[in-house]
């Protein structure tokens, strides 16, 4: 019998629920997360109060520069505080995320050995490694602006092709499109992106050895179990699916409804991805310590 | 855990508020103010018999606000305008025309595009209200004195239009005459300019809505010459139809037109559009020959 190279599965039911145990049982895992999401709130915070003075007299010109003088006044530059959060977000989650998402699996993994830890001495040795973390932020940020590009361009030819063959469906189809269908189609295209991209860091974190060998290794076994780990990622992603498409659909919510709503969206989806972030690395950790384990 | 959380989460929020009552900037609330009487103002128009009474009273209240909290601002300016224009929506023209008047004679020194826009508002309330001399007195400072700006521009032909609508044949001519004269005259001081080009479109119009469909077409064609460039000349194709295929009854000459604008393009979606408008200039030259 040819034996398949796989890594064995332990049920997606049995992982999720091990992941919520640990939670319940030691919600300090959360701590990373929450830092995270304290330093994106002050940014959106910043970001929100950057057209009024004093901080308009810092950020007017560089607004008036990039976007166009029309941002610097109400309600516009809430329009443009998706895309600008957006920007901060990339920065922090090059900088910071990483780096406490690496702090989060160290902890996942003492927690699971049921030792006592130090959480001062994780982020030591967490800090240590911080370059490889910074290097790793910015290949991440880079493939998953190469899917946002791939999608777009994809989504172009399908209107092209739509457009030669029957032109007269291309109106009606435009509005669904817009809202929902590319906003779907981004969101399945950086989960799949995850799916190859989420052991990297368990990986550099519980087993060691350099960034490149943890990024192939998490490739390989990506591929070896996707129909393990996309479901297993997709689930909880799927409670962050409504914030999502409403962060797309922003300037047109802020139409109908009131310019804030941009706000508490944006606000809503820190709150929503520190949990779902934070549930999806405890899965993932858990898949890679029962790996490791079993190999071991 | 728990604790470092609520010192998270109030961090977050003590944040938020010391920065809120720091940062209250009076013109960022001016203009959230304008928006919010703006935004009343365009559900109002959206059935204006229908309108609570508290939303109408809540536009005007927003816009005399920030007209007493910012007096020399622009967003000042801008709410006097807003305020007419809700004054005319709600059938209240004696308001609209006092509002405007002190605007003018409070702010003489604004923009061009705010004054043109506050004597075109004057005379729509005039009109509305049935004072039709009244309405182009304020139309015609609009025609002589800011044809420069996009509202002035039009108004000459807006005067003749309307006076059509009055019935006054002999007026609506006069008014016709004069729109083309200044026309003719913006054309050719300012050709080769976004003002020459906007001008000729209207002198074209009026041309066709006075039936002199000769000196329509030839303008049509000085445009295609002067003003060499896609949009342009997209725009006088369905012109090109309308006047030398249809009215004048002179198929060649928009095929010639249609010939040397294929032979001055790169653009293959283009240069379809044009062969089969030759093809239905064809067949219209052969109607007519039938």
């Amino acid at each position: 019998m040819i034996s398949i190279n796989k890594e064995p599965r332990f049920g997606l039911k049995s992982n999720w629920s091990a992941a919520l145990e640990l939670l319940a049982a030691r919600p300090i895992v959360l701590m990373p997360f929450l830092v995270l999401a304290l330093i994106q709130g002050l940014f959106l915070e910043l970001l929100y109060f950057s057209s009024r003075r004093p901080l308009s007299f810092i950020a007017d010109p560089l607004i008036r520069k990039f976007f166009g003088a029309g941002f610097t006044h109400y309600p516009a530059e809430l329009i443009l505080l998706p895309k600008l959060f957006a920007y901060a977000s990339t920065l922090i989650y090059i900088t910071a995320g990483i780096f406490l998402t690496a702090v989060c699996v160290e902890i996942i993994k003492r927690a699971k050995e049921d030792s006592s830890f130090d959480t001062g001495d994780i982020i030591r040795d967490n800090g240590k490694r911080y370059t490889t973390f910074l290097i790793y932020g910015v290949i991440a940020t880079l493939a998953v602006y190469l899917a946002k590009r791939g999608n777009a361009f994809v989504f172009s030819l399908f209107y092209k092709l739509l457009a030669s063959r029957l032109p007269e469906a291309v109106p009606g189809t435009v509005p669904a499109a817009t809202t929902f269908f590319m906003p779907m189609a981004l969101f399945l295209t950086i989960v799949v992106l995850h799916v190859f991209l989420l052991l990297v860091i368990p990986i550099i974190v519980i087993r060691g050895g350099t960034l490149w060998k943890a990024i192939v290794k998490s490739v390989s076994m990506g591929l070896r179990n996707f129909s393990y780990i996309f479901p297993l990622i997709i689930v909880p992603y799927l409670v962050y699916l409504p914030v999502f498409i409403m962060k797309a659909n922003s300037a047109r919510l802020a139409k109908l409804v009131f310019p804030e709503v941009i706000l508490i969206i944006t606000a809503a989806g820190i709150i929503v991805s520190m949990f779902v972030d934070c549930f999806v690395v405890i899965c993932a950790t858990e898949f890679l310590l029962k790996t490791t384990k079993k190999d071991s | 855990m728990k604790r470092f959380a609520l010192y998270l989460a109030s961090a977050i929020l003590i944040s938020f508020l010391v920065l809120f009552f720091l940062f209250t900037d009076k013109d960022y609330m001016a203009e959230k103010l304008f928006y919010r009487a703006k935004s009343t103002h365009s559900e109002i128009m959206k059935n204006p018999d229908a309108t609570p009474p508290a939303m109408s009273v809540s536009v005007e209240r927003d816009l005399q606000k920030i007209m007493r909290g910012h007096p020399d601002s622009e967003l000042a300016r801008h709410s006097y305008m807003a305020l007419a224009e809700f004054y005319i929506t709600e059938k209240r023209y004696e308001d609209a025309v006092a509002i405007i008047g002190a605007f003018l004679s409070e702010h003489e020194a604004s923009g061009v595009s705010l004054l043109s826009k506050a004597y075109f508002l004057k005379g729509m309330a005039y009109e509305k209200k049935g004072e039709w001399h009244n309405a182009v007195k304020e139309y015609e400072i609009l025609r002589d004195e800011y044809h420069h700006t996009p509202i002035g521009l039009q108004s000459a032909l807006y005067i003749a239009q309307r006076c059509k609508g009055y019935g006054n044949m002999a007026e609506t001519l006069k008014k016709y005459e004069d729109a083309i004269a200044l026309y003719k005259r913006l054309c050719e001081e300012n050709r080769g300019t976004m003002l020459g080009y906007s001008s000729s479109t209207y002198l074209i119009r009026s041309y066709i809505e006075t039936e002199k469909y000769e000196e329509a077409g030839s303008i049509v064609e000085a445009n295609i010459y002067d003003y060499p460039t896609p949009l342009v000349q997209a725009q006088q194709i369905p012109l090109i139809e309308l006047i030398f295929v249809k009215k004048l009854k002179d198929a060649d000459k928009a095929v010639k037109i249609y010939e040397y604008l294929i032979k001055n393009t790169e653009d293959a979606e283009f240069k379809k559009l044009l062969h089969n408008k030759i093809k239905r200039a064809n067949e219209a030259k052969q109607q007519t020959t039938q």
